[in-house]
């Protein structure tokens, strides 16, 4: 096998437990603030190797999170489409940028990120359900993945060095 | 790295690492067929068909996850010594003895009083028409969510099953897949649930407003007399739910001077977030 295909079966196999972290793993208990870690893993790679994570794997894994979660069919792969395009674009600046500047970042971008699922986009009136809970879950869903993102960084930089080859 | 892959400096033969952006035509591309997904979904409910068959596909990933968990009791369980395990078999055959003593006090009760029990009979349902089902997984969506359950493959659970909990109504069956099948919460925006109010036996309609967050009645009129702390049951006025489950409470009523309905609050009676088994009822 090519080392081109190797480096996307590792990097597809990481983001398959992305999502089974997202599904699986954490109680339920913490379920509407728990991290996002399919977005995180994929906002890495797009830092990491942007020539290697592109539109396409923003489509895919979005549109499995809208099927496996119960939203809008779409709904997180648009998101997903967008972040990846915003990570291309600065790339270059952000991943010169020190981890906490990072996390900064991540963490308005998944502040706005979480506001889009608050459209109630079946009802009629295309109400924002968004009220003060609303925004401190989402103040604390995007604190939590700001958090998370050093572990994640170092933790997925050390399995790229590991297994991707150039 | 290939040499097409990236630039490649002339005095170096180092990789500068300029890598092209994603062309803005494929973006625009793929969020026009987002959109497409969107819309097509919201209007025609196009995944139905097969979102229930995702999860199927998503089993092994949870079987994975599961792994773990399931060594580490399996290896907990093989070193537990033989006498923690009979001194388990006995506490649980004094519970047993316990259990059956209770039971059979309820029994000489029931037979003493069997106007109350027929009429008890006649509220209830049918042991039979349960299927008992685990939770598979509860996705991380606060105003869609979903619950999936484990069920049998040859278990003749139909769309629209109304879904229990021991505290009250869970949801309904929105898709069935091969082994498994999800339900829409009653917390769920979409969910409109029929109830009836337990002293005021007033109707109305209840709204699901996400998980974790309080339903509303609907279009309740502001001369309607609903009181604060009533229990909410189900109507059965749709026939999708069976009448007399336990819905919720009356938290809250509110009489906004801008709108022409009093604005009710319901606190759900239960939450699907802490438990790991339902009952699907199934009528046919």
């Amino acid at each position: 096998m090519r080392n081109s295909r190797k480096n996307k079966v590792w990097i597809y196999l990481s983001l398959i437990v992305a999502i089974s972290f997202d599904l699986f793993l954490l109680p339920d208990s913490v379920i509407s603030w728990k991290p996002l870690f399919t977005l995180l893993f994929l906002i890495y790679w797009n830092m990491a190797l942007p020539d290697k994570v592109g539109i396409f794997e923003a489509l895919f894994f979005g549109v499995v999170l809208d099927l496996s979660t119960g939203t809008v069919l779409g709904l997180h792969a648009v998101m997903f489409v967008l972040i990846t395009y915003i990570c291309q674009r600065f790339f270059y600046q952000f991943r010169v940028s020190p981890i906490w500047q990072q996390a900064t970042i991540l963490f308005f971008l998944f502040f706005v990120f979480k506001q889009v699922f608050a459209f109630d986009l079946y009802s009629l009136q295309k109400d924002s359900l968004i009220d003060s809970s609303y925004m401190l879950t989402s103040f604390i869903f995007a604190l939590s993945s700001a958090f998370v993102w050093p572990l994640v960084f170092f933790i997925l930089r050390g399995y790229r060095r590991k297994q991707i080859r150039y | 790295m290939l040499r097409r892959e990236h630039k490649v400096s002339n005095i170096s033969s180092e990789a500068i690492f300029a890598i092209p952006a994603m062309k803005p035509g494929r973006v625009v591309l793929a969020i026009v067929f987002c959109l497409v997904l969107i819309l097509s979904d919201i209007r025609y409910e196009t995944s139905k068909h097969f979102r229930s068959y995702s999860h199927d596909l998503l089993k092994p990933l949870y079987l994975l996850v599961e792994l773990p968990f399931q060594v580490s009791d399996s290896i907990v369980d093989f070193f537990s010594s033989r006498e923690e395990l009979s001194n388990r078999v006995m506490s649980l055959e004094d519970e047993l003895i316990k259990l059956k003593t209770i039971t059979q006090y309820i029994e000489n009760m029931s037979s003493d009083n069997t106007e109350l029990n027929s009429l008890w009979d006649s509220a209830k349902f049918s042991k039979d028409n349960y299927l008992i089902a685990e939770k598979y997984s509860l996705s991380p969506n606060i105003f869609q969510p979903s619950l999936v359950l484990k069920i049998s493959t040859q278990s003749n659970i139909q769309k629209n099953d109304p879904v229990l909990a021991e505290t009250g109504l869970v949801g309904r069956i929105k898709g069935i897949g091969y082994g498994n099948a999800e339900v829409m919460l009653v917390q769920d925006v979409r969910s409109i649930v029929p109830v009836v109010s337990e002293t005021s036996q007033l109707q109305g309609t209840l709204k699901g407003n996400g998980l974790g967050r309080y339903g509303e009645l609907q279009y309740v009129k502001k001369t309607a007399s609903f009181k604060e702390g009533e229990t909410l049951y189900t109507s059965g006025l749709a026939e999708i739910f069976p009448k007399g489950a336990i819905v919720g409470r009356i938290i809250s009523i509110n009489n906004p001077i801008d709108s022409e309905f009093l604005e009710v609050k319901v606190e759900f009676s239960q939450s699907p977030s802490n438990k790991n088994f339902f009952l699907i009822y199934n009528d046919a």
